[in-house]
């Protein structure tokens, strides 16, 4: 087990290298010189330079490939161009925010689709069941964006529950904000959840175990919500852990519609201020969730399923 | 077991994914298919927006980029049968327009990705020690990147144009095809038949091509189409976010990008195009799980 997890956390480094190398060089191949175009084209050939030089773009690429490599190390990002500051404190202010949405989700998701993913399978075949699947469907199939917009619709402007935009104060104010963009990810997450976990629940109920505890009369109450649920929830688990892409691309398309604070509106508002340095960071940040999440799921998994340990 | 096969299971177990085809299957398949109302509806569905979109200039009553000042943000009328937009556009015949976009991108990055996807899975599978390795430790590189943030950086770098959008996509939508296509592949390796053509000297490529390959078309097809319903949803989600396709040619996602600006007051301009797109995201997924149970073995002993 312990050679297993070193193995698996040695291989996520040249996993992390690749990926960030490709965004590196990816936004470094942009058609426009990142310089001019925030100056603009009347900018003096002075100005230029002076630009340059502070986004370190003046140096070879190889240097400046070297210095990218080090500050994702010290996970230092450099200078937003338009607000000044330090990009790591952005991120670092932004982050919570971000992470509440998708505990949030996750949270909403996990309480609407377990349950109804185990009543669907019990009830596998009969009409309930077909309706969970279809429903299922739909609200994976959902774009988050439009989603947003159908609950900001119905829940905010027909319906005056919840804001419409931003994120609020204290810790009511904040709950009450967050309400609609982690119902909207929530939902689409629900979806999964509910299918793994039906699908899960289907592979245990065949197994031997749950026969030799019918066949001793336990009841069959207890045999699915005790025996079965249990084993099928290692599933469940990866796939929540799994799905963190979902919920990033997710989050990042919430948090533009509901003009709600976080990692996913700096990236998109980065895009429109071509702030390319932050833009960076942010696509090594998620890029560098993203694995770290992996893993954690990978080896969690292996720890709950010896069967799968190599 | 490596980890990346293990990796492998677990991605099996969460897309639940089909078996390789057996033969006798093959013939049932169509049976089963016919047998899901629901899933018939989704590809009736399809087939009509497929339609619609090949015949656009003859079904769509007006123009979908002529602007028209002095028919600006119309309330559905018998004129305009969904209203009209901020620029005096019909909207139906912007939406009508529209799935042309969104057909266009997913069947080409769906194509592209199911191609090149499946024969790196196959290879990886095949070959299996360090090429696999290396293989599939760049599939994980590229999985690290959410597609649509992959969309979002190669377009910021790229510019804003369909090949972009197109690789964006295709590049995302690899990595599972290169996992499913792998799956089989290492089982089939060990099967009798593929043994007994490397011993009589059968060439990889021939091996792979005539033996492997239409053993895992079943699940190569359905996950061609599920990602049909992926690859829209990312084009529409990057078109939101102002990239991709660039107005005044019509997307949906730009379409409901603009129509949000007036979301309080006339919610229909982002609402309509926004519901198309859902219906077709929804066909796309329906009709590939009804595939996937049609392709499934298990399942059509489950449930008659």
């Amino acid at each position: 087990m312990i050679k297993y997890t070193i193995r698996r956390i040695l291989w996520t480094i040249p996993t992390i290298f690749l990926a960030v190398t490709a965004i590196f060089f990816v936004l470094r191949i942009l058609p426009s010189d990142p310089a001019s175009s925030i100056l603009g084209e009347n900018a003096t050939p002075d100005a230029l330079r002076a630009l340059k030089e502070e986004m370190g773009l003046d140096k070879p690429v190889s240097v400046q490939y070297v210095e990218f490599l080090e500050g994702v190390i010290r996970l230092d990002f450099g200078n937003s161009l338009s607000s000044g500051r330090s990009i790591s404190t952005e991120i670092i202010s932004l982050l919570p925010y971000t992470l509440e949405l998708a505990l949030a989700s996750v949270l909403i998701a996990t309480i609407i689709g377990v349950p109804i993913g185990i009543y669907a399978a019990i009830k596998r075949g009969a009409f309930v069941d077909s309706i969970f699947r279809v429903s299922a469907l739909i609200g994976l199939s959902m774009p988050a964006f439009f989603l947003g917009i159908l609950m900001m619709l119905a829940f905010s402007l027909k319906i005056p529950l919840f804001p419409s935009m931003g994120a609020g104060e204290g810790f009511v104010g904040n709950l009450y904000h967050l309400a609609l963009p982690a119902l909207t990810l929530g939902l689409i997450e629900s979806g999964i959840v509910m299918r793994i976990t039906r699908s899960s629940m289907l592979d245990e109920l065949n197994k031997d175990y749950v026969r030799t505890a019918r066949a001793k009369g336990v009841p069959r109450r207890t045999v699915n919500l005790k025996h079965i649920l249990r084993n099928s929830l290692i599933p469940v688990v990866t796939v929540i852990g799994l799905n963190i892409t979902t919920l990033i691309s997710g989050a990042v398309l919430t948090e533009t519609v509901f003009s709600r604070p976080g990692l996913g509106k700096l990236a998109v508002g980065a895009i429109e201020t071509r702030d390319y340095p932050v833009l960076q960071a942010c696509l090594v940040l998620f890029c560098l969730l993203v694995i770290f999440v992996n893993l954690v799921v990978d080896l969690s998994y292996s720890y709950l399923n010896p069967k799968i340990r190599p | 077991m490596s980890e990346p096969a293990l990796r492998n299971k677990t991605i099996t177990n969460l897309n639940n994914s089909p078996q390789p085809l057996p033969v006798k299957q093959k013939l049932v398949f169509w049976s089963v298919l016919k047998k899901s109302k629901i899933g018939m509806a989704a590809l009736f569905i399809l087939i009509m927006i497929i339609l619609i979109s090949i015949f656009a200039p003859v079904v769509s009553p007006y123009d979908p980029i002529t602007q028209n000042a002095s028919e600006r943000m119309q309330a559905p009328s018998s004129a305009h049968w969904l209203g009209t937009d901020s620029f005096g556009r019909d909207i139906l015949s912007r939406i009508i327009y529209g799935s042309r976009i969104s057909l266009l991108v997913g069947f080409i990055s769906v194509m592209i990705s199911s191609i090149i996807g499946t024969a790196i899975g196959m290879v990886a599978g095949f070959k299996g020690g360090v090429l696999d390795e290396i293989l599939m430790r760049i599939m994980e590189s590229i999985q690290s990147i959410p597609m649509l943030l992959m969309g979002l950086m190669l377009l910021v770098a790229f510019g804003s144009n369909m090949t972009t959008l197109i690789i964006a996509i295709s590049i995302g939508l690899i990595v599972s095809c290169a996992r499913i296509a792998r799956g089989p592949t290492i089982e089939l390796k060990e099967s009798e038949f593929v043994k007994a053509s490397i011993a009589s000297g059968a060439s990889t490529f021939r091996i792979l091509v005539v033996h492997i390959f239409p053993n895992i078309l079943g699940p190569v097809l359905v996950m061609a189409t599920l990602h049909m319903a992926s690859a829209i949803r990312v084009e529409a989600s990057l078109s939101f976010l102002g990239l991709g396709i660039q107005p005044p040619n019509p997307t949906w996602g730009n379409m409901i990008q603009d129509g949000f600006r007036y979301i309080t007051t006339a919610p229909g301009v982002a609402l309509y195009p926004g519901i198309a797109l859902m219906v077709v995201v929804i066909a796309f997924n329906i009709f590939g799980d009804t595939l996937r149970d049609a392709f499934d073995p298990h399942i059509i002993r489950n449930r008659k």
